[in-house]
């Protein structure tokens, strides 16, 4: 059973209350409990159901948010490793609408230590016979298999980043899914395509050479927030 | 860009840590649900928010990630590629821009001008590849520097991204909003010709929204014609040959993209070859192809992504000599 002024101040924050103070039980918060004091001799208690997932700094991690469109997006807030939502140890990214100015939601960010479990799982999982030993035709399987997923989830993708990011929610959807799909499609079919190159006739015939093409490892990868998800081709829009 | 970057690294086997921007973290974050419903074992995509300057660094830092791929600004990327040093990490840089696009008086004036507002003004001005300096022959300026008023003030409709209507949102957040703002103040200041727009949206102050603005009569060593602004913000600029055209085409640190129209098959070809530019353009802007390499020279980034090129940033060559009976 933990406090967290952290989460009081968002609880603040989305309430507009002042002040509060928060109880937790266990790690699923089935009552939330909210009592305000408005002064040092009466409190007033509300109760409310909120059903959410509370990491130990009492961010939640997962958030529900309805978009400007209307559409209702479940959407985690913590660091992807190992295949699982965790807690980041970094300060909380505000997401701004840039339309409004408003906040969308908080999501939380990686510290130094975070990154550091990040490329050990990463470094794990490079070795790991589940990835090193799968056969290309199969890696590319899964990249087809992801671009699928993409395309059946193009909507809320597309209503996330127009929220986000300003551009028009048409060209996000039209344009830019239409690329992200396209060019993991594209590279799913190179994955069992490349190969590396054999020489003959060196030495005096004592001597063959050929070349591995390997992957490099752990590859970091910042992207920027023009083009979040995919760089779009422009031409679409013009008509 | 995460498609840019996941498809080649996943695809020769890799393993990621991806950083989106603090501006945008949300949609891929909503990406990330989808890494582990489409089998990829655990570990191979990590997908961490964080702040640049923590997270970030870290990472560009870290002695055990073999290689590093940034999209971004030059002046961040420089940091990146110092940080990177530590471990001699293998290093893709897709970085900023500032393309030409060139508009010979045998071209097709109109569709020039189509091509010259989408180079621009697409994205709310917010694209690497942009062709931002236009520069036009001296018979055509005037006529050119209309149409392309014309097409803008009809095309560019600035509004809710929401909205069906709306060609142009808002920047991206208030330090970009301040950035494009100033260099629209710069251009005034440089004595350059406002032909349309000029600051901010007056009906729209309720977020970041900024008139497209084409600044005409715009000299070389103006800090419009020279740097990066990021923003809806053109600058229009006369020559009278082609050599001079090419002078002023790579007079730029600059070299990701560019455009030339014609309707010279011969010009056309024997300008592409002569711009110092990644990547050329033949009569249209913005139309590049996920087939074809993308990517710049000078600061404008090192290595390529995109087609069989992108491969190449994911992969390293081990060769391999079999001794088949030399003895010593």
């Amino acid at each position: 059973m933990r406090s967290g002024p952290s989460f009081s101040s968002q609880v603040m924050e989305r309430a507009c209350i002042a002040p509060v103070r928060v109880i937790h039980f266990y790690k699923y918060v089935v009552i939330l409990i909210i009592y305000c004091e408005t002064s040092q001799r009466s409190k007033e208690v509300l109760w409310s159901l909120n059903f959410c997932r509370l990491n130990h700094t009492g961010m939640a991690l997962t958030i529900q948010l309805t978009a400007p469109n209307g559409l209702k997006i479940s959407l985690p807030t913590g660091l992807f490793i190992n295949n699982k939502f965790v807690s980041g140890s970094g300060k909380p990214i505000a997401s701004i609408n840039p339309s409004n100015r408003q906040v969308i939601c908080a999501v939380q960010s990686a510290s130094v230590e975070d990154i550091d479990h990040a490329v050990e799982v990463a470094r794990h999982a490079f070795y790991d016979s589940s990835w090193r030993c799968l056969s290309s035709s199969d890696r590319g399987a899964l990249l087809f298999k992801l671009a699928d997923l993409i395309n059946e989830e193009k909507v809320s993708l597309a209503t996330l980043e127009a929220w986000n990011n300003g551009k028009p929610y048409t060209s996000a959807l039209e344009e830019d899914l239409s690329e992200v799909i396209a060019t993991i499609r594209y590279y799913a079919g190179w994955a069992d395509k490349f190969q590396g190159q054999t020489m003959t006739g060196l030495g005096d015939g004592l001597k063959f050479a050929y070349t591995l093409r390997e992957p490099v490892g752990v590859c970091g990868q910042i992207i920027p927030w023009n083009y979040p998800l995919c760089k779009c081709f422009c031409v679409q829009v013009f008509t | 860009m995460a498609a840019w970057k996941l498809g080649p690294a996943l695809a020769t086997g890799n393993t990621v840590i991806l950083k989106p921007a603090e501006q945008t973290p949300l949609s891929i974050l909503y990406l990330a649900t989808l890494i582990h419903k489409a089998g990829f074992p655990p570990g191979v995509v990590n997908i961490v928010n964080g702040w640049g300057a923590v997270a970030g660094r870290a990472i560009a830092e870290h002695l055990d990630i073999d290689k590093i791929a940034f999209t971004g600004s030059t002046a961040t990327a420089k940091h990146i590629m110092k940080a990177a040093s530590a471990n001699l990490k293998n290093i893709t840089l897709e970085t900023g821009g500032k393309s030409p696009l060139l508009v010979f008086e045998d071209a097709d004036l109109e569709q020039a001008a189509r091509w010259a507002h989408i180079g621009i003004m697409c994205n709310q001005g917010q694209i690497c590849t942009a062709t931002s300096r236009i520069l036009v022959q001296k018979s055509i300026y005037e006529a050119f520097l209309d149409r392309f008023r014309q097409i803008t003030v009809e095309t560019s409709i600035v509004g809710d991204p929401f909205n069906e209507e709306t060609f142009q949102g808002p920047q991206v957040s208030e330090a970009q909003f301040d950035r494009v703002l100033d260099y629209i103040n710069i251009g005034k200041t440089e004595g350059a010709r406002v032909v349309t727009g000029g600051g901010q949206h007056e009906d729209l102050t309720q977020g970041y929204f900024i008139k497209p603005t084409i600044f005409a009569d715009v000299k070389q060593d103006m800090r419009i014609y020279q740097e990066e602004i990021f923003g809806p913000v053109a600058a229009v600029v006369p020559f009278k040959t082609e050599q001079e055209a090419l002078q002023m085409a790579n007079n730029s640190i600059y070299g990701l993209a560019s455009a030339v129209f014609t309707q010279s098959i011969e010009r056309a070809h024997r300008v592409a070859a002569g711009i110092q530019s990644g990547m050329v353009w033949i009569n249209s802007s913005q139309d590049a192809s996920i087939h074809m390499p993308f990517g710049g020279i000078k600061q404008s980034g090192i290595g390529r992504e995109l087609g069989e090129a992108g491969l190449d940033a994911y992969l390293q060559t081990k060769s391999v000599h079999v001794n088949l009976g030399m003895k010593i």
